[in-house]
């Protein structure tokens, strides 16, 4: 390789061959106008585009409509003048009109006077990581989904077992789906078993009275069931009170006083129900008296 | 204060319904706070529900307010029960470290209802 010691720059020749030895990534030189003046292989392969094809277009054809409405390349060729180097990532288009996730990196290009001539951009093609990115969200949120399940196990009563460790992301799902399906199913009494639990330390225990809290402020009165021995030292020790909530040692028990629970709230003289009075001694509704 | 702008008190019974509204400010809460205490006192009320099922979000000022209603309505004599507490209020409530532990709760009014004669008996 011919290298021009005094000036740091490669000629052009051996240029080109340089960037078409890069099959997978695009070097790409652009004028001031993000018109395009050279083209790779790698440029073909992602592209679609031949040489012929793509040099003397704007660099604007690979991007979306929307993107290029909102202004996206002129931020971008602002920037990569402004800052000497723009990087970014988002969904560029190919030739037969699909879309890829590009990597971009543009940097300006200045001529031997110090004259702004144009742009170098080099762009690689992370479609399959993007994907792969997202599917492991994907598949994160359906674990996580999976792992706070709810059920109404009987009128008015919920069961919820928790399985595995509890860390705050999977904490605060919980309570938030047990809450809605309090108010969905409007459920009276809710079973936390934490049978399945393998620690309870005080970050855990904490999680757990928040989430009794809130089925408290809802109305749900909470019975814990699955207390092992060494999960009951380990409270005590650590100091956590559980304070009114009532716990029982397996879930059939826990379920016989959420049971027994129901059945006297149910006897006493109001019938609950939807909006339904009280019956007995209630009398007609009193216009407001604000 | 404009009259459609007051918060509504109902009475049921021995009971009152009061459905709190989300947009209150200073003045607003000062008037329901006399609205109240008078109603209360008037009627001789042994029960008041405080129904939230109106209030998509809350804030500290509103939960205080709620507090303060309640311990006015205690020291009247009368028993209080929040009821209708919305999910995201409640997980709000958690994340602000107001617990409410003081104050009891039903899922609806009619729960609420049930419970206050429950206390009473």
């Amino acid at each position: 390789m011919s290298k021009d010691m005094t000036t740091g720059s490669i000629a052009a020749p051996d240029y080109q061959l340089l960037v078409d030895s890069l099959v997978d990534t695009e070097v790409i030189m652009l004028d001031r106008e993000g018109t395009i003046l050279t083209w790779n292989h790698g440029a073909a392969r992602l592209k679609g585009y031949s040489g012929a094809e793509a040099i003397g277009q704007n660099v604007s054809v690979f991007y979306q409509p929307e993107d290029l409405e909102s202004g996206l390349m002129q931020r971008e060729l602002h920037q990569a003048l402004e800052s000497g180097r723009y990087a970014g990532e988002g969904w560029r288009l190919r030739k037969d009109g699909s879309r890829f996730w590009a990597n971009v990196v543009i940097s300006p290009v200045w001529d031997g006077n110090g004259e702004h001539i144009g742009f170098v951009k080099v762009t690689r093609d992370e479609t399959e990581r993007i994907e792969r990115d997202r599917l492991l969200q994907r598949q994160r949120d359906e674990i996580l989904e999976l792992s706070t399940p709810v059920m109404q196990i009987w009128d008015r009563v919920l069961v919820l077992p928790i399985i595995g460790t509890l860390d705050s992301v999977r904490a605060a799902r919980l309570t938030e789906n047990l809450l809605q399906r309090i108010a969905s199913d409007q459920a009276a009494i809710v079973i936390l078993d934490i049978s399945g639990v393998p620690m309870i330390d005080t970050a855990v225990a904490q999680h757990l009275f928040k989430t009794i809290q809130g089925a408290q402020l809802m109305g749900a009165q909470s019975i814990i069931s699955g207390v092992r021995p060494e999960t009951a030292q380990a409270m005590v020790h650590l100091g956590i009170d559980i304070g009114t909530v009532k716990s029982r040692s397996t879930l059939s028990d826990a379920l016989q006083l959420a049971f027994r629970m129901i059945s006297e709230r149910t006897s006493g003289p109001p019938l609950v129900g939807n909006g339904a009075a009280p019956n007995g001694k209630t009398p007609a509704l009193s216009g407001p008296l604000a | 204060m404009k009259l459609e702008d007051a918060t509504p008190i109902i009475q049921l019974g021995e009971h009152l319904l009061v459905s709190m509204q989300g947009d209150l400010d200073d003045r607003a809460v000062l008037q329901l706070e006399s609205d109240i205490t008078r109603s209360v006192s008037e009627t001789q009320a042994t029960g008041v529900l405080l129904e939230l099922s109106g209030l998509t979000i809350i804030d500290s000022f509103i939960a205080r307010v709620i507090a303060r209603l309640a311990g006015m309505i205690r020291l009247l004599g009368a028993e209080v029960v929040v009821v209708g507490i919305q999910p995201a209020v409640a997980i709000t409530l958690l994340e602000l470290g107001i617990g409410m532990q003081h104050l009891r709760t039903a899922l609806n009014a009619a729960d609420g209802m049930a419970l206050l004669h429950e206390i009473r008996e």
